[in-house]
C-alpha cells in the first residue's frame, strides 16, 4: 500500500468535504437570516397600518411585535442545533471518506 | 520522505480525534418530528376558532398545552439536544407569545374571542407557521442535511 499516496487522497477528499458543507450551510443560514429580516420588515409595516386602520387592537399589535423577537431567538437557536446536526453528519461523512479510502488501497 | 509524510500523519491523527470528539448530537427521531408536525397542526386548528370563547374551546387548548409538556419532557431528556427543547420551552411558555402566550391571552384578554373585525388571528397564524418550521427543520437535520426553505409549507 502506498502510504503517502493514500493520505494525499484522504486530505484532498476531507478539504473538499468541509469546504463544500462549510459553503452550503453557511449560505443556507444566510438566506434564512436575509427572509426572515425582509419578512419582519414588512409585517411590521403591515401591522402598523392594520392599527391604524383599527384591524389590530393595541393588545394584538404588541403581542405580534413580541412574537417577531421570540422568532428571531427561534431563529437563532435552531440555526445553532442546525450547525451541530449538520457538523455530526460532516464528521460522519469524514469517516466514511477515510475508511473507504484506505479499504481501496489495500 | 519522512519529514513530508509526518504533517500528513499528524494531520490524520487530529482529523481522527476531531472525529471522536465533535460528533455527538441527538440522532433523528421520528417520534420528535412527529409531536413538532402535529403539534403545528393542532395549534393552526385551534387558533382558528379563536373568534369563538376560550371556555367553549379549553379542553382542546389544554390538550395541546399537554402535548406539548409531553413532547419539552420528551426533547429534554435526550442527550446533546439542547435547542429542540430550548423551543419546546418557549413555545409553550404561557408567558411568551407565542403558542402558550396565545393560549394565556385568550383566556385573560379576550375570553369571549377575537373580535371579527381583528386580524390578529390570520397574522398570529403565519408567525406560529415559522415557528414551528423552524423546530420541524431542525428535527429534519438531525437525519440529514435539509434546507429549511424545503421544510416550510
Amino acid at each position: 500500500m502506498d502510504t503517502d499516496a493514500v493520505l494525499s487522497a484522504i486530505e484532498e477528499g476531507l478539504t473538499d468535504l468541509i469546504k463544500n458543507a462549510a459553503k452550503t450551510f453557511s449560505n443556507e443560514a444566510e438566506r434564512d437570516l436575509k427572509a426572515f429580516v425582509k419578512e419582519s420588515e414588512e409585517d411590521i409595516r403591515r401591522y402598523a397600518k392594520l392599527f391604524a386602520e383599527g384591524k389590530l387592537s393595541q393588545f394584538e399589535l404588541k403581542f405580534l411585535m413580541k412574537m417577531k423577537t421570540d422568532n428571531a431567538e427561534l431563529l437563532a437557536i435552531s440555526a445553532k442545533g442546525i450547525a451541530r446536526a449538520r457538523i455530526k453528519h460532516l464528521m460522519n461523512s469524514m469517516k466514511d471518506l477515510i475508511v473507504s479510502t484506505i479499504l481501496a488501497a489495500v | 520522505m519522512v519529514f513530508t509524510a509526518f504533517p500528513k500523519k499528524a494531520l490524520m491523527l487530529v482529523v481522527a480525534l476531531m472525529l471522536s470528539a465533535c460528533a455527538n448530537y441527538a440522532a433523528y427521531s421520528l417520534q420528535a418530528y412527529t409531536y413538532a408536525t402535529e403539534a403545528k397542526a393542532k395549534t393552526l386548528k385551534l387558533v382558528s376558532k379563536a373568534n369563538g370563547s376560550y371556555s367553549a374551546n379549553r379542553a382542546a387548548a389544554e390538550a395541546l398545552l399537554l402535548d406539548m409538556d409531553v413532547a419539552y419532557e420528551f426533547a429534554a431528556g435526550i442527550e446533546n439536544n439542547e435547542e429542540a427543547a430550548e423551543i419546546w420551552d418557549k413555545l409553550r411558555d404561557p408567558d411568551g407569545n407565542l403558542v402558550g402566550g396565545f393560549l394565556s391571552a385568550w383566556r385573560t384578554e379576550f375570553p369571549g374571542g377575537v373580535s371579527a373585525n381583528s386580524v390578529f388571528i390570520e397574522e398570529f397564524k403565519k408567525n406560529i407557521t415559522f415557528s414551528f418550521d423552524r423546530l420541524i427543520c431542525l428535527e429534519a437535520n438531525k437525519g440529514q442535511a435539509t434546507s429549511c426553505a424545503d421544510v416550510a409549507g
